[in-house]
């Protein structure tokens, strides 16, 4: 197990390692610099003196060395936007995109799930039409529109919930305010993954359903609820893990589009705006983060399988 | 429904997309971009059939014009991104040890950033054209390909015929083509058309973000995301591109889930 | 040197992208792109001329569009507005609280009620007293000397300072203190304390935007605070507990989402009405109008292609302001095609700008004359005639400077080549973008062929305007309430992009910002006028409104862009529903 760990946490850091340069790489590549240096009342002296400042007069691999070097000590460098540290800026952002990503997990999991496993029950049932037509409008619809709509609806015609922000502004604390805030993006930004979950999952616990060991259990008299979830729904657990452990970025990037619709005031906006302002050490600070939690999350996903499937073993 | 009709539904629904964006703007010879500000954001009917833009654009000769741009762009980012993964997952399984770790570890890197995410940095960088989103959605889209390819190859060597072909002294290339590439069609054919489908979500979320192909061009997406600042007054403008790309996604969709119902490529 | 900005972005603004950006910054162009791609307005334009507004009621003061508006905006019955309440406010970035090296549309607003400068502007956008009592110039124009308020005190406690000035203008003129007001002053050769309440500022040379400049974005900052450490050092003074001495003072920052601002209770001036201001962070500008229509903020600024969005919606009323930018098609003057000022004139009366103006802005923007708009309506030359729209009459003109119309009514010249340039365009905003397109069509009318080539703002300026290497590009300059254009339309001046030169124009120029007589000025900026539309500098298309969609319980706001209208917070108040 520890070799197995050890390997893994080898491959990540390879890993960071190549999402680094080459993340590196294609920012510098790109035509033009930091949007700081686009203003036109700048004399090239100024234009020079900051660049100097910036340290991106030097040439890009020596920017990369000294970059790995202080990324080595823990120190992402200055944002040219906010002109205050990575971290601290990432880190005001990090909570917001958490609970909102959090919570839209948490809701696709405890939605498709259980849906799925009472879909693959009765297989061209009601339930199962309905349940798999939602879900194919649910991956083909742009999450962007759904938000719109959402806001739409919600909250400039029904009124019942906030437009957006993750709490009344200026407003105190208050569990029942940021709950409110919550429903909507969460909601929006679980419904692709909720669907794509789904469609997984109702398939493979449709296989296992009619696997022998399934209709033994079945023959022997266990309890149906018993069937589902003993025996047909565990092994269906694996395929439902690893497409838990593939949504994880894209979470993430959902959650970009999701927080300008809503204005949440999370990391995945603060993403966009770096990219748009060319700001390089705030799009490289957050490109390590959520890699580094991808790839946590997917060693996770790893150990989850060594957990539910006896048959794979961490050394194979 | 079983496979086939479903898979006939499908067809039939993408053909008459992919028809009526070729066709389309012949038949339907009304100018997309000439812009008339006396006849803003009219209803449907009214002298246009589906109403005009906030700039008094003719609705339905830019969806048919953006339907084009959309689907071509799907289908070039879908295309590249098969190629890139049916690449790199053969190679990964073809070449040695070494090959297949770098190529695996440079998959997981890819997987291991939110793609939209840096489908944003790159398109900003580079800037917003037709070409560019190609590949850069393309360049982000073919890991799970690749994955699965690999898979499939790495089951595939080991099997008789292979061996058999091997043992002939069959040269590699021809090898691949002729014993294994077909073996491969189902996983590709299925996967490239799921892929289409999110490579128009992406396009759409990126108009959203200003990101997408820049107006005057027509595409789906940016006449989505357009349509944002009229939704209170003109919503049709807002119907008409939603439908085109919701019509488009589930098809293709529904064509995927009933190639791989039939096909049955290995998962 | 007034310090001319650009305003990027807006496409959306600006969304994402900054739209923002301006060119007022590096972080400011970085903030505006994101605004622009998302499409944001440009959303808050520079101070109008409230003159202006008062002279020409009819056309351009506040027009409250009630018929537009459901008719709840002004019912007076119920105008009673109740002291106390928030007023919520929308901001694109998250602000920096520091006046002096803040410079971006985000910082800017909430710092004009923490911050106050020496004066202030007021409603004909002409200097009015504020942390200084009164103030007397030289004859020679090359002192000027300050009084200020006695009892004024820091948000601290701390008494405010003649101190407190000197050290303010010090960071300002420091190059290596981060300062993004330098240009702006740097006619200041030192700035001298004579006792605690009075202060003198030296000049190099008379310079006549002074006052000016000191209303506008030159807020005064605590020196028992922050001497001794690099004002762009990321403190708590400047992201979280900002102390200044304006009516309100910062309670809360929560990043990205809000910054609220409550009363400060030993305001040395009259005591503001509300009890709260806030500032929420929404880049959106359609989230924006969401969020004014469900009640979660109460004035927005709007681009005219969000019009529709708020008209008629009950509980909000549309206002608008001009403001002092101008909007141009600026052919290089080095390129042979417009060397001569007949074509260029020429050029200007092919596009019908009046069309532009009803279609492409709604009616939201004024017909130009010449580079002084209209806002500044001591300096507009309102009795000049504008620029015709004739086309007909161009090809007469044209033919003279030797372009003919050959086949396929293209004009040529004499060896045959088609007359053909390409204008450049930001990209996302669509305001500018049917701009173009309109002066394309117009352009293909007389047989000339124009290619439109979108770029990213940044790249746009940095590579193409800034080194001199395009034949037109559309794009504008947003300045201070001041006539001085010395910066753009000098010969020789680094903004001068399209190189244009005229000796009688430099000298006006010269002249203009080194006079104060204020008749001696006026006479000066008409003649420079005059000359303009004999020989334009730039194809100037329109002189845009800041469009701002306001809560009707919003009573009292004064008619001028929000970022000076924010300096009279003791004005407004919100009424009870």
């Amino acid at each position: 197990m520890a070799g197995f760990l050890l390997r893994r946490l080898g491959h990540a850091f390879l890993v960071m390692l190549v999402v680094c340069t080459v993340t590196f790489g294609i920012v510098h590549a790109a035509p033009g610099g930091p949007s700081l240096l686009a203003d036109p009342k700048l004399s090239i002296a100024e234009r020079a003196a900051i660049a100097e400042r910036l340290g991106i007069d030097r040439p890009v691999p020596e920017q990369y060395v000294r970059w790995l070097v202080r990324v080595a000590r823990g120190d992402l460098g200055h944002s040219f936007l906010y002109e205050t540290s990575t971290v601290s800026t990432i880190m005001a952002r990090l909570p917001a995109t958490l609970l909102l990503a959090g919570t839209a997990l948490l809701l696709t999991i405890v939605v498709a799930v259980p849906v799925a496993a009472r879909c693959a029950d009765r297989p061209g049932g009601w339930l199962d039409r309905i349940a798999s037509a939602v879900a194919l409008g649910a991956i083909s619809v742009p999450v962007f529109w759904l938000g719109i709509l959402a806001i739409l609806a919600f909250a400039v015609h029904a009124g019942v919930l906030p437009a957006g922000g993750s709490a009344t502004a200026g407003g105190d604390f208050s569990l029942l305010d940021r709950l409110r805030h919550l429903v909507l993006p969460a909601i929006v930004l679980a419904s692709a993954g909720t669907a794509e979950l789904f469609r997984y999952t109702r398939e493979s616990a449709a296989i296992q359903r009619t696997r022998p060991f399934v209709r033994t259990a079945r023959a022997k008299g266990v309890p149906e609820s018993a069937v589902r979830w003993r025996h047909a729904m565990r092994n269906a657990y694996i395929p439902v893990v690893t497409v838990i452990g593939l949504q994880l970025p894209r979470l993430v990037g959902g959650a970009a589009i999701t927080e300008t619709v809503f204005s949440w005031p999370g990391m995945g906006r603060l993403g966009i705006e770096a990219a748009l302002a060319r700001d390089y050490p705030l799009i490289m600070g957050i490109t390590l983060l959520v890699s580094v939690g991808v790839l946590l999350a997917s060693l996770l996903v790893d150990l989850a399988y060594v957990a539910l499937d006896p048959r794979v073993r961490p050394d194979a | 429904m079983s496979p086939r009709p479903r898979l006939q539904l499908a067809g039939w629904l993408l053909a008459l997309l992919v028809v009526s964006a070729v066709v389309g703007p012949m038949l339907y010879a009304v100018d997309p971009d000439v812009l008339d500000f006396a006849r803003a954001a009219a209803p449907p009917g009214t002298g246009h059939p589906l109403g005009t833009d906030e700039n008094g654009r003719d609705v339905l000769a830019r969806l048919l014009v953006g339907g084009r741009v959309s689907l071509a762009t799907g289908a070039a980012a879908m295309l590249l991104a098969a190629c890139l993964g049916t690449a790199t997952g053969a190679l990964a399984a073809l070449s040695g040890r070494r090959v297949d770790a770098l190529l695996m570890r440079l998959t997981d890197a890819a997987l291991a950033v939110p793609t939209i995410f840096i489908v944003i940095t790159v398109v900003t960088f580079f800037g917003p054209s037709v070409p560019t989103l190609i590949v850069t959605i393309g360049a982000t889209s073919w890991m799970g390909l690749a994955r699965l390819v690999r898979g499939e190859l790495l089951a595939l060597r080991e099997q008789s015929f292979v061996e058999g072909a091997i043992a002939l002294g069959a040269p590699p290339l021809e090898r691949a083509r002729r014993h294994l590439l077909p073996h491969l069609w189902p996983t590709i054919l299925v996967n490239a058309t799921l892929g289409m489908g999110s490579a128009l979500l992406i396009e759409s979320a990126l108009s959203f973000l200003g990101l997408g192909v820049q107006p005057p061009a027509a595409s789906w997406g940016n006449m989505l995301s357009g349509s944002q600042s009229s939704l209170y007054t003109a919503p049709w403008l807002a119907v008409f591109p939603g439908a085109m790309i919701l019509l488009a996604v589930v098809s293709i969709n529904l064509l995927g889930d009933a190639l791989r119902d039939t096909l049955h490529p290995a998962e | 040197m007034p310090r001319p900005t650009w305003r990027l972005s807006g496409r959306l603004s600006g969304r994402l992208s900054g739209r923002l950006s301006g060119r007022l910054s590096g972080r400011l162009s970085g903030r505006l792109a994101w605004r622009d791609s998302l499409r944001l307005a440009w959303h808050l334009p520079w101070p109008p001329q409230w003159n202006t507004a008062r002279r020409h009621l009819p056309a351009l003061a506040v027009l409250l569009l009630a018929a537009a508006c459901g008719g709840e905006q002004q019912d007076k019955s119920s105008t009673e507005a109740a002291a106390g309440g928030t007023l919520r406010i929308p901001l694109i970035n998250d602000p920096i609280f520091d006046p002096v090296i803040a410079n971006d549309l985000g910082s800017i607003l909430p710092n004009k009620l923490i911050f106050p400068g020496l004066v202030r502007p007021d409603e004909q956008l002409r200097p009015v007293p504020d942390l200084a009592e009164s103030w007397t110039v030289s004859d020679d124009g090359l002192h000027a000397t300050f009084k200020l308020r006695a009892g004024v005190t820091w948000h601290d406690g701390a008494p405010f300072s003649a101190e407190d000035v000197k050290f303010t203008f010090d960071q300002v003129l420091d190059l290596a203190s981060g300062s993004r007001l330098r240009s702006d002053f740097a006619a200041i050769e030192r700035v001298v304390v004579n006792d605690s309440l009075t202060v003198t500022f030296d000049f190099h040379a008379p310079f006549a935007p002074f006052l000016t400049l000191l209303g506008y974005n030159a807020g005064i900052i605590p020196k028992h605070l922050l001497q001794g450490a690099p004002l762009t050092d990321a403190t708590d003074f400047n992201r979280r507990q900002p102390v200044g001495t304006g009516p309100f003072m910062v309670t809360d920052v929560t990043p990205g989402a809000s910054v609220t601002l409550a009363r400060y209770p030993r305001y040395h001036g009259p005591a503001p009405k509300l009890d709260r201001i806030v500032f929420k962070v929404v880049p959106d500008l359609n989230a924006q109008v969401a969020q004014l229509r469900a009640g979660e903020l109460d004035i927005i600024t709007l681009e005219p292609g969000n019009l529709a969005s708020v008209q008629g919606v009950p509980g909000v009323v549309v206002l608008q302001v001009p403001v002092v930018q101008h909007y141009y098609v600026g052919l290089n003057v080095q390129r042979p095609a417009f060397r001569s000022a007949a074509v260029r004139r020429a050029l200007g009366m092919a596009v019908n700008r009046q069309a532009i103006i009803d279609g492409v802005l709604r009616g939201y923007a004024d017909l130009p004359r010449g580079t002084i708009p209209v806002a500044l309506a001591d300096y507009y030359a309102a009795d000049l005639a504008p620029t015709p729209y004739a086309p007909d009459s161009t090809l007469a003109i044209l033919a003279q400077a030797g372009w003919h119309r050959g086949e396929g009514g293209l004009l040529r010249d004499a060896s045959g080549a088609p007359f053909a340039f390409e204008l450049l365009l930001d990209k996302g905003n669509p305001t500018r973008e049917q701009a173009a397109l309109s002066v394309q069509q117009d352009l293909r009318r007389i047989g000339i062929t124009v290619t439109l080539r979108t770029m990213e703002f940044a790249a746009l300026v940095r590579d193409r305007v800034l080194p001199g290497t395009f034949d037109a590009t559309l794009i504008w300059w947003t300045t201070p309430p001041d006539p001085d254009q010395y910066a753009f339309y000098h010969t020789g001046q680094d903004n001068n992009n399209v190189r244009w030169s005229n000796p009688v124009a430099d000298s006006l120029l010269a002249l203009g910002r080194a006079t104060l007589d204020v008749k001696r000025r006026q006479a000066i900026y008409h003649e420079f006028q005059r000359i303009e539309l004999a020989d334009p500098p730039v194809m100037v298309l329109f002189y845009p409104r800041e469009i701002q969609a306001v809560s009707s319980r919003l009573v009292g706001f004064p008619a001028l862009g929000i970022r000076d209208a924010l300096r009279h917070s003791e004005r407004f108040a919100l009424r009870v529903r």
